[in-house]
């Protein structure tokens, strides 16, 4: 706790050269930009929800003499959101498509599609904003930690995400449609099913972190890999009260978030200790 | 202000508690007496067909969908209410009225019947603006959206909530010529001043319009702002006549 409370110290004594007013209008004008980019991003997602693009990436033919012909491109690249969504959920349909039960539905899908793809496309700024408010609140190497912080945590996300979508989703309904297929016929409303699978790759997602927190704790010196191991047991437990509380309730979701968010568990264990091998932790200021 | 009840004779304020319970009562016995009659008319005609012709394009000839197997009962009595509703409306009116006017005094009597049955009107403007029109455009524009990959399956119940909300939205904010009509007969607002204040008042329509429409961006919004602001020169103009007429009475009658 010790070393929470030296970072809080931190905050306040090194923001001395700006007075707090003074930061508070910086975060303002960052809000007020972000929402500015947000709204812009949104406006670009709809058009792209409505509309889908289909990408053709020519097909590049390189002749590099002695190592052969080499061939590139030639690709088809759907930008059809919400075709991408659907996809996991396609081979159960029998050829048909998915139901909205609203007239105006269609019309709110394709706004919240936007949105989605608003936020993805807006999100490197985002975070370059976040960055902005923060570093000068840091120490030289704290800050160190903050650009591969940043770049771990987006490809964590987006792993999780990917796992999500062509692992966990697919086993997911393939476990929960697999009853009672005798007596009852699917007619599946698309609001539902987005809001099963978004609900799935925001807890992937997040859930995929696991290791940034972890490595940032033990350099920040906050926990130990010896304190990690020695809690393993709760640890466990914790992650799967949260697995059951953010995962779709079926127990197929559960076991499916849990199972690789412990396996990373144990790999940031690892990971850390290697990295503290190499470096010590960052220690907490003094007086704190 | 003058107290409660003197114009018309010297009733002592019990009574008058007591003509309002009995007011309510009939008309609480009027509204279940229709809805009794609305259930009948339901079953016998086809109610529902009106209000699911609009949609019915859109359908690729199969029907509106139910969800639940007591759907169609509920559907039904919902449908009787609002006819029960519709047909005791003029009674319940006219009690508010009866039970209303001894508080009134002559010009302000001769103000409050006409806008009554204006508002009628205009509310059944609206409704029928947003059921000829606003409804169908609303509804290409919205389902026009993801056909690739998307099919519909409409359920009634989603279908009417879509619908009531458009007809009475429509219906209530055409009433705004009524409300600055009587805001301008009792001196709140004079012609001059919703002349001035005519772009804050078409700003305030757009938001509004924007605010109670289903979600599109435009044309829907566009439907109710273009007529809401018409509506708005044409309570000027009214406004000017009830001021004209107003000073042309003889001033004892208004102190």
């Amino acid at each position: 706790m010790s070393a929470v409370g030296g970072l809080v110290d931190g905050f306040r004594a090194r923001s001395g050269e700006k007075t707090f007013l003074d930061r508070l209008d910086d975060v303002r004008g960052r809000l007020i930009a972000s929402l500015v980019v947000v709204t812009v991003t949104t406006a670009i997602g709809f058009y792209l929800a409505a509309w889908p693009v289909t990408l053709q990436i020519p097909r590049w033919t390189f002749d590099l003499g002695a190592l052969g012909i080499r061939q590139f491109g030639g690709w088809t690249i759907s930008l059809d959101v919400l075709r991408h969504f659907i996809a996991p959920i396609e081979p159960y349909l029998d050829g048909e498509r998915l139901k909205y039960l609203s007239p105006t539905d269609p019309f709110f899908i394709t706004l919240k599609l936007a949105l989605c793809i608003g936020l993805a496309l807006a999100l490197p700024y985002l975070l370059r904003q976040l960055w902005a408010t923060l570093t000068p609140l840091m120490r030289p190497e704290e800050r160190r930690l903050v650009g591969p912080a940043i770049f771990g945590a987006v490809g964590l996300f987006v792993m999780g995400w990917l796992f999500c979508y062509f692992f966990a989703i697919p086993l997911m309904l393939q476990f929960t449609m697999g009853f009672q297929a005798g007596s009852l016929e699917q007619a599946i409303v698309i609001g539902e099913y987005l809001k099963l699978v978004l609900r799935m790759l925001v807890a992937f997602g997040l859930a995929f972190e696991l290791p940034i927190v972890i490595l940032l704790g033990t350099l920040l010196g906050i926990v130990t890999p010896e304190f990690l191991i020695a809690k393993r047991r709760h640890a466990i437990a914790i992650l799967t009260v949260v697995s059951a509380i953010v995962t779709p309730p079926d127990l197929s979701s559960l076991l499916l978030l849990m199972l690789p968010v412990w396996f990373l568990y144990e790999a940031s264990i690892v990971l850390s200790r290697a990295v503290l091998a190499r470096r010590p932790a960052i220690p907490p200021l003094p007086g704190a | 202000m003058k107290p409660f009840g003197t114009s018309s004779g010297e009733m002592p304020f019990l009574d008058h508690l007591e003509e309002l319970r009995w007011r309510i009562l009939w008309s609480l016995v009027a509204i279940v007496l229709f809805t009794i009659l609305g259930f009948l008319l339901v079953t016998q005609f086809d109610v529902l067909g009106i209000l699911v012709a609009p949609i019915t394009p859109f359908l690729e000839g199969t029907r509106l969908k139910y969800l639940s197997p007591t759907e169609p009962f509920f559907i039904t009595l919902k449908l009787a209410l609002l006819v029960g509703l519709l047909l005791a409306g003029p009674i319940v009116v006219y009690q508010l009225w009866a039970f209303l006017s001894p508080a009134l005094n002559s010009s302000e009597k001769r103000a409050i019947v006409p806008s009554l049955y204006f508002g009628l009107v205009l509310f059944m403007a609206g409704v029928a603006m947003a059921y000829y029109i606003a409804l169908p455009v609303t509804l290409q524009f919205t389902m026009g959206f993801q056909t690739e990959s998307l099919e519909q399956s409409i359920v009634i119940s989603e279908y009417l909530s879509v619908v009531t909300r458009l007809l009475l939205a429509f219906g209530i904010v055409f009433e705004m010529p009524v409300v600055i009509l009587l805001l301008t007969f009792l001196g709140l607002v004079t012609p001059e001043f919703l002349a001035e204040k005519r772009r804050h008042a078409i700003a305030l329509i757009t938001v509004v319009s924007a605010v109670i429409t289903p979600g599109d961006v435009i044309t829907i919004t566009l439907m109710m702002m273009i007529p809401l602001a018409l509506l708005y020169e044409l309570s000027i103009t009214l406004a000017k006549l009830v001021v004209r007429k107003r000073n042309a009475e003889p001033a004892t009658q208004r102190s």
